[in-house]
């Protein structure tokens, strides 16, 4: 279990984390969301021993982070953004390497790195430099770092950037296994769809503070009344909607136009006269629950962050 | 065409540190080597030769002797015992001890030579070649000219005895007016009347071999060196470094280790060079093993920890790599890599000992060259271990300090 208690941080006149407090119970799937700077970044080095905080305790299985951070570490797995690996040497060897750095050694660890090529479908290509993997063999790679050492907690910091689909996939399915086996799992990612499909509690992060925690349903509730209506358009219509002014309360989606408001009727209406006005074809209307993302919008604003 | 030149010198205005040490580092090195340089050709009264004197003889003349030669302002003159003045030549503090031995002033009044004697190193030709210009005339008017004068009258007094006294009194005149007049000193300055006497044998490895392996050797090593500590910033950028300080690993085990690859690439490193020098050019690397050795480790050592200092010190490899172009250049060119030391001003053979360039290669001249006994090189090998340690230690506290805006 990881207990955060007024945690805070503060860089020259910034501060990071205001007193910040969270929970997250053994096995569960927590996923860490806000936008750029609202302080996830500060939170996971903390939580990774990376960074002292200036005020405020973290407990991991009831062992005190600053206190035994050395103990903590052996607890934790983290698997960065970037993909901290070396290109030059071998997944087998990469693996071998982080190994050591946990104190593997002899059978033990040639079995685990044998289990973990396996669970990441890379077995085949073991002895391959990690120069010639794909951007998603690579991301497998790094996770598998993370699982050496077999953790009961995992950090995971944007694991899926810039791979293609499959390994996206690949990665969910890993994931789900791992949380299947008991593993703690706490994620960050500004794909909000990642967190509605695989967290069973999010914490919405902005300026330092916890804004809302809970599940998604429960997040869902705090937007409650609102609606979402979407107008499912034809693909030319969507191409001449990429370039044309619409209302501030209305905006494109990959398949159409989304208004979100609290009277269905009125939306419905708003959104036909668009259409009809500009002659665009539509191929059916949705009434959608409020997602993640309109919570996400409504609790952290519209404004650009840097 | 001009848009990439534009941003281009966007770019590079928009680095003022780079930019500052870009142009700093060239007036630095002009700096430098016109001073060097221009001290070679300057006044010889501006850099003094030191010289060592011994006098045996204990006369007047030898008293006269020592007396002209220290108020030469082109000589630094010392006066000690042979013995000593042999040590420290032979060790390389000094270039040469002139020997006034036993019976100069006897010899000089009945024409004997051989009782004037120059024992030098070889290895430091260049400033032999000053000590004699610089001596040669001083000496000659002391005792070279009146033995002269008195020598060629006697013979004019035996050939011709008989000759009018008058005469005779004019044919001496002539002789102390030529004398005087320069023209016969000018032919016998030419003429050295000191026996010379190298205290190394000749036969050794030549001195520029030696110079040009350890000089050469050390300073690639140094830029070697600061490549791999560079790679503790090239961890911070793929995000290793973040990773390993994650694991259970002490942070300093990371500087730890990278130390120890770079020990072991530098160790090698001079490994192959001196190889290279023994199958190439025959230098004798079985003299003294044991030191060779201690010397070759522990310069590799000082150049890792300078290679690990750097990387503490810099957050991005662009600093890296202009911090390590001007401190290994200067090192370079006060130790003695660039230029061989003796020819250097005084004040620069002084600052030379703050590089790790000049202990190491005058460890290796200890080696090769003066052929010292281990014991007596130990003192070099501990100030080389001593800088590495040093440096290992800033390196500590710099890692620390930056570790937070490492992650």
């Amino acid at each position: 279990m990881i207990k955060i208690r007024n945690l805070s941080k503060q860089f020259g006149d910034v501060n990071a984390l205001k007193k910040m407090n969270l929970s997250v119970q053994p096995g569960e799937f927590f996923g860490l969301l806000g936008p750029n700077g609202a302080g996830k970044t500060t939170t996971v080095n903390i939580l990774s021993t990376l960074l002292k905080p200036d005020e405020g305790s973290v407990t991991i299985n009831g062992l005190d982070l600053l206190s035994d951070p050395r103990g903590a570490k052996r607890l934790l797995g983290v698997v960065p953004q970037e993909l901290a690996l070396y290109d030059q040497l071998s997944a087998a060897d990469n693996l071998h390497f982080w190994a050591e750095l946990y104190g593997m050694k002899g059978v033990k660890l040639k079995t685990r790195i044998r289990q973990l090529l396996e669970l990441m479908g890379l077995a085949d290509r073991q002895n391959d430099r990690l120069a010639t993997f794909s951007g998603g063999m690579k991301r497998r790679v790094n996770l598998a770092v993370a699982l050496l050492h077999d953790p009961d907690i995992l950090f995971l910091d944007e694991p899926t950037v810039g791979i293609d689909v499959q390994s996206r996939h690949r990665i969910y399915e890993i994931l789900g296994e791992l949380h299947r086996e008991g593993k703690t799992i706490v994620y960050t990612t500004h794909y909000l769809e990642e967190v509605e499909r695989l967290c069973e509690k999010i914490a919405i992060i902005d300026h330092g503070e916890i804004k809302a925690e809970g599940t998604l349903e429960s997040l869902r509730q705090l937007v409650q009344g609102e609606s979402e209506v979407l107008v499912v358009l034809d693909d030319s219509s969507i191409q001449t909607a990429t370039v044309e002014p619409l209302p501030a309360d209305v905006r494109l989606m990959d398949e159409g136009l989304l208004a979100t408001g609290d009277d269905v009727n009125d939306l419905v209406q708003k959104l036909v006269t668009i259409c009809s006005a500009r002659n665009w074809k539509i191929r059916d209307i949705e009434l959608k629950t409020a997602s993640l993302e309109t919570v996400f919008l409504q609790l952290t604003g519209k404004e650009l962050r840097d | 065409m001009i848009a990439i030149a534009l941003k281009d010198l966007k770019i590079i205005l928009g680095d003022r540190k780079a930019l500052l040490l870009s142009f700093l580092l060239p007036i630095f090195l002009v700096g430098l080597f016109a001073f060097v340089y221009g001290s070679m050709g300057g006044p010889r009264e501006e850099h003094p030769v030191k010289l060592l004197i011994t006098d045996q003889d204990q006369t007047d003349l030898s008293a006269g002797i020592v007396a002209r030669l220290d108020s030469l302002k082109s000589i630094r003159l010392t006066s000690m015992t042979l013995e000593e003045a042999r040590q420290k030549v032979t060790r390389g503090d000094y270039p040469a001890v002139l020997v006034l031995h036993k019976g100069l002033a006897d010899s000089i009044s009945a024409n004997r030579p051989g009782v004037l004697e120059m024992q030098y190193d070889p290895a430091r030709e260049l400033e032999m070649g000053l000590l004699q210009q610089a001596i040669l005339l001083p000496l000659f008017e002391l005792i070279g000219r009146p033995a002269l004068q008195e020598m060629i009258f006697e013979e004019v007094q035996g050939d011709y005895p008989r000759l009018d006294p008058g005469l005779m009194k004019q044919i001496k005149n002539n002789i102390e007016k030529n004398f005087r007049s320069g023209k016969v000193s000018q032919v016998l300055e030419n003429r050295n009347p000191i026996i010379m006497t190298p205290l190394i044998p000749v036969e050794r490895a030549s001195w520029a071999l030696i110079q040009a392996v350890a000089g050469t050797a050390v300073m690639m090593l140094l830029f070697s060196v600061a490549g791999l500590g560079a790679g503790l910033l090239a961890e911070r950028e793929t995000g290793t470094l973040k990773r390993l300080l994650i694991t259970p690993l002490h942070p300093m085990h990371i500087l730890y280790g990278k130390l120890l690859s770079t020990l072991v690439v530098s160790v090698l490193q001079l490994v192959v060079v001196f190889i290279f020098a023994w199958l190439v050019f025959g230098l004798d690397l079985s003299l003294n093993p044991p030191a060779l050795l201690l010397v070759a480790f522990t310069t590799a050592f000082a150049c890792a920890s300078f290679g690990i200092f750097l990387a503490a010190v810099s957050t991005s490899r662009k600093q890296v790599e202009m911090l390590s172009t001007l401190i290994i250049l200067i090192m370079s060119a006060i130790g003695g890599s660039m230029i061989p030391l003796p020819i250097m001003p005084a004040i620069m053979q002084k600052l030379a000992a703050v590089s790790v360039n000049y202990w190491s290669i005058q460890g290796f001249f200890d080696i090769f060259w003066r052929e010292l006994p281990l014991w007596e090189i130990l003192p070099r090998i501990a100030i080389l271990f001593g800088i590495g340690v040093l440096l290992i230690t800033l390196a500590r506290v710099f890692f620390k300090r930056n570790l937070a805006s490492l992650v």
